[in-house]
């Protein structure tokens, strides 16, 4: 009887550190140039610049709902893959996600950084792994429902929003490739 | 024990609160007034220019860090940084470099690399975590015309596409180098750092409140108040008497004329 109450006790602060720190999630969980090596076996490809046009400028401003700083964005393309590298913020604080897009698709996304204290639920496979083979609509919208996370609803936006953009930027790249 | 003379102690007391009362006294009747013409005198919308006064109320403008860059400069004031009097970032760490390279401005920060057109627009950001050789410390140009970006590990050379980043030995031949804002700018600077800062208004109700000097300010006022009650009660207090005694003295005065009259 004592036994199980100190296992249930155990077991409820494992869960409650485990929350705690799904919800203190802060870090750098992949370095931009490990998430390229992992992207592109072999040899990394060096950077295309894909500069923005009004158009694209207009039709980015309508994905993140906000005007895009720059004048140019920085990818790496081989064969029908490209990887961007992109930021955009949750709550306050920008979220650095690595997107892999191949013919026309998410193949992978990856949290490269996190940096608020709450939300970080994001960088979970679980939640990551419900990009994959999602694909953009004619409306800039992802074909698939994506299922949020209870108290990260402003890190999933970011992260939604970021596919949607690197699915639009893998178009544009496809159709007209930058030189390095 | 002896018998506490009103008569005498009032108009002394009287005396001596005014005194010590006088100035603060005309501090309040002159800020009182002046708030009392707020809108007339538009005193909400002037704003005060003492680096004395600003700094109590923690308003300190940061010495500028400024590299002339062709006709520009690049300044930065605290975290913000500034493409003339135009504001073009907030939030940045501290400005290690800025200049001019094939026709962009090139800006580096301890942790970035900023490129701008020469409209000042920008083109692109590189963080030094993902897309730099290291934390900028300096920026040059080489003699074969190259970027040059010298971080802790040493210079890196790389062409108008910031890539790759090639190690280099030696120094660039040309060097950002800071220089001295033109005052106007700077003032113009200071002004938009600071907002629209501190209005005179504003200090006019912390100078009548006292709160201009924090608490022991609040304290002071407070006791000056208790000192205008002061005086204000012995100067009724020693009137009254005045009064009463010379009301006394006028009866007595016709009772003799009175005795006189009747002998």
């Amino acid at each position: 009887m004592k036994r199980n109450r100190v296992k249930r006790r155990c077991l409820g602060l494992l869960l409650l550190s485990i929350s705690a720190g799904a919800a203190h999630a802060k870090g750098v969980y992949q370095t931009p140039g490990a998430f390229l090596q992992q992207s592109f076996p072999g040899e990394v490809p060096p950077p295309s610049l894909m500069w923005l046009t009004q158009e694209r400028k207009q039709v980015i401003s309508d994905i993140m709902s906000r005007n895009y700083g720059g004048l140019r964005i920085r990818y790496w393309a081989q064969d029908e893959r490209t990887a961007w590298i992109l930021e955009e913020i949750g709550k306050e604080l920008p979220i650095t996600v690595g997107i892999v897009v191949r013919a026309g698709a998410i193949q992978r996304v990856k949290i490269l950084a996190f940096r608020e204290s709450r939300g970080g639920e994001v960088r979970y496979p679980a939640f990551t792994d419900q990009f994959t083979g999602a694909e953009l609509n004619p409306d800039l919208q992802l074909n698939r429902h994506i299922d949020g996370i209870s108290g990260a609803t402003l890190s999933v936006r970011a992260v939604k929003k970021l596919t949607r953009l690197a699915l639009y930027l893998h178009e544009q790249a496809s159709h007209a490739p930058s030189k390095p | 024990m002896p018998r506490l003379n009103l008569n005498t102690h009032m108009p002394r007391w009287h005396r001596f609160l005014g005194i010590s009362g006088a100035l603060f006294a005309l501090l309040l009747a002159g800020t009182g007034i002046l708030l009392n013409h707020t809108s007339d005198l538009k005193l909400d919308n002037r704003y005060v220019q003492s680096d004395w006064f600003l700094k109590q109320y923690g308003l300190h403008v940061p010495e500028p860090l400024s590299y002339p860059v062709g006709s520009h400069w690049i300044s930065q004031l605290g975290q913000r940084l500034y493409l003339d009097k135009k504001e073009i970032a907030s939030d940045t760490s501290p400005l290690t470099g800025a200049l001019t390279y094939v026709g962009m401005t090139v800006i580096t920060t301890e942790n970035s690399l900023w490129l701008l057109d020469e409209t000042g627009a920008l083109i692109e950001q590189l963080k030094s975590h993902d897309s730099l050789p290291g934390n900028p410390i300096d920026l040059g140009i080489t003699k074969k015309n190259e970027l040059a970006l010298k971080t802790s590990d040493g210079w890196y050379t790389t062409n108008e596409a910031l890539y790759p980043w090639r190690p280099m030995s030696g120094s660039p031949i040309e060097s950002a180098t800071t220089g001295s804002l033109p005052s106007a700018l700077q003032q113009t600077l200071k002004h938009s750092y600071l907002g629209k800062g501190l209005s005179q208004e504003r200090l006019l109700l912390d100078l009548h409140t006292g709160r201009i000097f924090g608490p022991l300010g609040v304290y002071l006022v407070d006791l000056m108040a208790l000192i205008l009650c002061g005086l204000a009660i012995t100067g009724l207090t020693t009137w009254f008497k005045r009064r009463r005694n010379s009301s006394q003295l006028r009866p007595s005065t016709e009772r003799l004329k009175l005795r006189e009259s009747i002998k």
